[in-house]
């Protein structure tokens, strides 16, 4: 059969060849120097040719038996080393593979086929010849190399299960290797080895000793490994956990997607951080927040913190820093508003105007702080609310009245459950602009005890120099006051502490007079009461007659809250009877309030109370504004005792002695019986029994009345008299004078009589309120008397008749 | 020598890659060495598939004259073995490439025990030698 092949026997043993290769290599080789490379018996080696000798020896050694010799040269930067710079030993190799390529290098395969060594060189030129000599493995049989053999193997079993350079199959390569030079051949091979140390191992034909360099040389390289595999499961374990954890949430997140939920609390901080971004606080405080958002980021949102800090966040992100309200101040408009608000008040209105004035030329609010004194119900808040709408600025108010909490002013530190900011930061956020006007309501009534001084933070708010950088304790950062414009009202100057007031320029509102009052009643209160209880214009007005009825009969006081009351009990009084179908409209006048309102509270009972003699009219001031008093004396059999009863307090006491003292001193003058002093006993009494009185400025009235009851003579019903005594008769200036002559013009008092240093306030007093008024000013107490008295001839009491018979018998 | 260039496509690197790791695979099969023979330069390629009464071994012999191929069998172990001679012409000045592996050459399969050793048969035809060992 043409295809057979005969299967035979198995060639003839010839035993062990101790090197098959040595017996098929030639004598002379060409030899190509290599650029640090060693190469190791058996191994295939990829080579890349490039210098031209070396090509040209490639070409002729393929054309031939394709074997060559290949030696490392000394210095790798050699173009074209010398052949003695080329080391003795390398290895004999052929050239499996080959391939030209277009930079005209070659590429070469080749595999080692034995250690040689070169003898001696033949040929210089185109490329080196030499002749060469096998190298064979010297090989020492015995347990000693046995055991480096298999220390050997085993070390590069696990070099090569570490390593990620050698190929997994090397193992099984490494277990079929029996020669002890071949296996150290096949590590020396294949460990990552410097060139010099490969070199060696190529140069050293005893077997057991490459073998111990190689031990060597196997277990630095395994304890790098090891290292470096460690390092590497670490490394990858780690990327793995933040891989996996990057990875569920990343689920989580969708999941909430899917379940339309947002991560709410990223949500939460992506509108407050928008929020402040609006708001754009000033740099140090932004940067506070900034940070409070990033912990509020990082907080769980259970923790109990979540919220505390969250409310905080969202006060500093509502504060109004930069958000102002565009002063509009011209001065003819606001001086209409004023008077379209409120009638009368020339006084403070002038002040007010001023005071706008000043700020437009300045631009900033700075200089005292206005604040507005008088008796309840004269319009201080309100006026308030026109300089707001005069400036077009926002309008807020707070009460001082009994604060005694400092933290009312400043807030409480966050710490705190519950803390808030005090209430001056809030009404700034209520008002949503950091300039509104704001009113301090009572200012007089400010508190103090163990819980702090209110007026010591207020002093910090309303001080030009400070409020700038006003902290308040919760929002722990400054805030920008002084672009606030604070006005405060009080009743009373004297319970502002000293501090304060020293802050505060004083404007006085001391009343309003019936004239006053008419016009505002006309005006503002009447539209208004009418308005509010539905009442249409035809259905119910007021006469001036009508209005003045109520307001001298009905009401007692400076202000016109009491009238406002009035007008709208008398609105409701009508509302009623329309709705009952009894009437279509009222006509209050003089003649029907009684009908309206019931009968009259306050009676002018001046004329009646001084027809007797011992009776004076007096001045006083009280919170409410001024009002009359009358100073009652009189006397009754005794051993010369004086009783003093009305609630007097110490210093009118002092000043009833006083003016006692004065009258017996001078009692001939008047014609009063010294002995009467003795045998009488005096009691002056000052109504209302129930009403706490004090202070020095009834003595000279107190004077009067003693002298008007010992001497007989009433005094005039149309007279009223303040000023303080001294023993030697000397009239002293006193306070109040303004309300003291509005009370008296209210009460219908025609004459007063002052002090002579009086004179100045009262020609403060506006021109209107002092016609039909007389002013008398006396230097000597005594200078009173025929003014205030009359002639006593004529009134009614028992004494003044008894002296008439006296008199008449006398004729 | 002539130095021609011819131009080299990419397709021919990676051929030429290809090339290395195959080798690399081949070197690493075990019986690389053998004693008492001369040293194998290349291996071939082999196809060993079993059928109902017998093993065929294929052997991938291009190139290969059938005087040069020894095919016996030694404790259990099939061994082919022989010789291709360079199949480039005698004419030739330079080497542009050179791929195929010429030389000796050895493969060596183990049989399993139940086969007839005395009735193998092996036909070289195609370039293919085809060995049936017939099953006990």
């Amino acid at each position: 059969m043409p295809d057979q092949i005969r299967v035979q026997k198995p060639p003839p043993n010839e035993g062990e060849a101790p090197d098959a290769d040595a017996q098929s290599l030639p004598s002379n080789l060409p030899v190509m120097p290599l650029r640090d490379t060693v190469l190791f018996p058996g191994i295939i080696q990829p080579l890349t040719v490039g210098r031209p000798r070396s090509l040209a020896l490639v070409q002729e050694a393929a054309m031939g038996d394709r074997l060559f010799a290949a030696m490392l040269q000394q210095d790798a930067a050699e173009e074209e080393p010398g052949f003695d710079r080329i080391a003795d030993v390398g290895c004999a190799v052929r050239i499996l593979k080959l391939v030209r390529m277009p930079d005209e290098t070659q590429s070469v395969i080749i595999q080692a086929v034995g250690r040689i060594r070169a003898e001696g060189l033949t040929q210089s030129d185109p490329f080196y010849r030499a002749d060469i000599e096998a190298v064979p493995d010297v090989v020492r049989e015995g347990d000693e190399l046995d055991a480096l053999t298999r220390t050997a193997r085993d070390l590069m079993m696990r070099v090569i299960e570490l390593s990620p350079r050698i190929p997994q199959e090397g193992a099984a390569v490494l277990a079929s290797i029996e020669s002890p030079g071949h296996l150290a051949d096949f590590i020396g091979a294949n460990l990552n080895l410097a060139t010099a140390q490969k070199q060696e191992l190529l140069e050293e034909p005893r077997v057991d000793r490459r073998l111990r360099r190689v031990t060597q040389l196997m277990q630095r390289e395994i304890q790098v490994l090891e290292l470096a595999s460690k390092i590497q499961s670490q490394t990858r374990g780690r990327i793995e956990e933040s891989q996996r954890e990057h990875f569920l949430r990343e689920q989580l997140k969708s999941i909430q997607e899917e379940l339309g939920e947002k991560d709410e609390k990223t949500a939460l901080v992506e509108q407050l951080r928008a929020d402040l971004d609006e708001a754009d606080p000033p740099d140090a405080v932004r940067t506070e927040a900034d940070r409070e958002l990033r912990r509020l980021q990082a907080m769980p949102s259970y923790a109990p913190d979540f919220n505390v800090l969250r409310t905080y966040l969202e006060y500093l992100a509502e504060l109004p820093w930069h958000r102002r309200s565009d002063d509009r101040i011209d001065l003819k408009a606001a001086e209409h508003i004023l008077n379209e608000d409120h009638y009368g008040l020339e006084e403070p209105k002038k002040r007010i105007l001023e005071y706008l004035a000043v700020q437009k030329l300045r631009a900033t609010v700075r200089g005292p702080i206005l604040c507005f004194v008088g008796p309840p119900g004269v319009g201080k808040t309100s006026l308030g609310q026109s300089i707001a709408r005069a400036m077009s600025r926002k309008f807020v108010r707070m009460s001082l009245g009994g604060m005694r909490d400092e933290a009312e002013i400043r807030g409480h530190r966050r710490t705190y459950v519950g803390a808030m900011p005090g209430r001056i930061i809030l009404e700034i956020r209520k008002a949503s602009v950091n300039n509104p006007v704001f009113m301090l309501d009572e200012v007089d009534k400010l508190g103090a005890d163990w819980r702090g001084d209110p007026t010591s933070a207020l002093l910090e708010v309303l001080d030009p120099e400070q409020n700038s950088t006003f902290t308040d304790h919760y929002l722990d950062v400054p805030f920008d006051l002084s672009g606030v414009l604070f006005i405060g009202t009080a009743n009373l100057l004297d319970p502002i502490p000293p501090a304060l007031k020293d802050r505060l320029e004083i404007i006085r509102l001391p009343g309003y007079v019936e004239e006053e009052k008419l016009a505002i009643a006309r005006r503002y209160l009447v539209p208004r009461q009418r308005k509010g209880h539905g009442l249409k214009a035809r259905q119910i007005r007021f006469t001036k007659t009508g209005l003045r009825q109520i307001i001298r009969y009905y009401t007692r006081e400076a202000g016109v809250r009491e009238l406002e009351r009035q007008i709208a009990a008398a609105c409701r009084a009508v509302a009623r009877r329309i709705t009952q179908g009894k009437t279509g409209g009222v006509s209050v006048k003089a003649s029907n309030v009684a009908d309206l309102l019931g009968p009259e509270r306050y009676l002018p009972d001046v004329k009646l109370r001084t027809s007797t003699p011992g009776v004076a009219t007096g001045l006083a001031w009280t919170p409410a504004g001024g009002d009359i008093l009358f100073i009652e004396a009189t006397a009754m059999p005794g051993t010369g005792k004086l009783t003093l009863t009305g609630q007097l307090g110490d210093v009118m006491k002092e000043s009833v002695q006083a003016a006692l003292s004065y009258v017996r001193s001078r009692a001939d003058r008047w014609n009063i019986d010294p002995k009467t002093f003795r045998r009488k006993d005096l009691h002056v009494h000052i109504p209302a029994g129930a009403t706490p009185k004090d202070g020095p400025s009834a003595g000279i009235t107190v004077f009067t009345a003693l002298t008007s009851l010992l001497t007989g003579r009433s005094v005039r019903s149309d007279v009223a008299l303040t000023g303080e005594i001294t023993l030697r008769g000397l009239v002293l200036p006193v306070g109040g004078v303004k309300e003291k002559v509005l009370a008296a013009k209210r009460a219908g008092i025609r004459t007063v009589i002052l002090p002579e240093r009086n004179r100045k306030d009262v020609e403060d007093i506006p021109k209107d309120i002092r016609k039909d008024m007389r002013f008398h000013y006396v230097h000597g107490v005594e200078d009173a008397l025929p003014l205030a008295l009359s002639d006593g001839r004529r009134t009614g009491g028992r004494s003044g008749a008894k002296k008439r018979r006296a008199r008449r018998k006398a004729k | 020598m002539q130095t021609v260039t011819l131009a080299q496509s990419r397709g021919d690197l990676e051929h030429l890659a290809r090339h290395m790791t195959d080798l690399m695979h081949k070197v690493l099969r075990p019986g690389f060495r053998s004693s008492g023979e001369k040293a194998a330069e290349w291996t071939p390629a082999v196809d060993v598939c079993e059928a109902d009464t017998h093993y065929e071994v294929i052997v991938e012999l291009a190139g290969v004259r059938r005087e040069d191929i020894e095919v016996y069998t030694e404790r259990g172990t099939l061994v082919v073995t022989g010789c291709r001679h360079d199949p480039t012409s005698p004419e030739k000045v330079c080497w542009h490439q050179m791929e195929i592996e010429e030389g000796h050459f050895r493969r060596q399969v183990a049989l399993p025990a139940a086969v007839d050793e005395e009735k193998i048969d092996a036909r070289f035809r195609d370039g293919l030698l085809r060995i049936r060992i017939p099953k006990r």
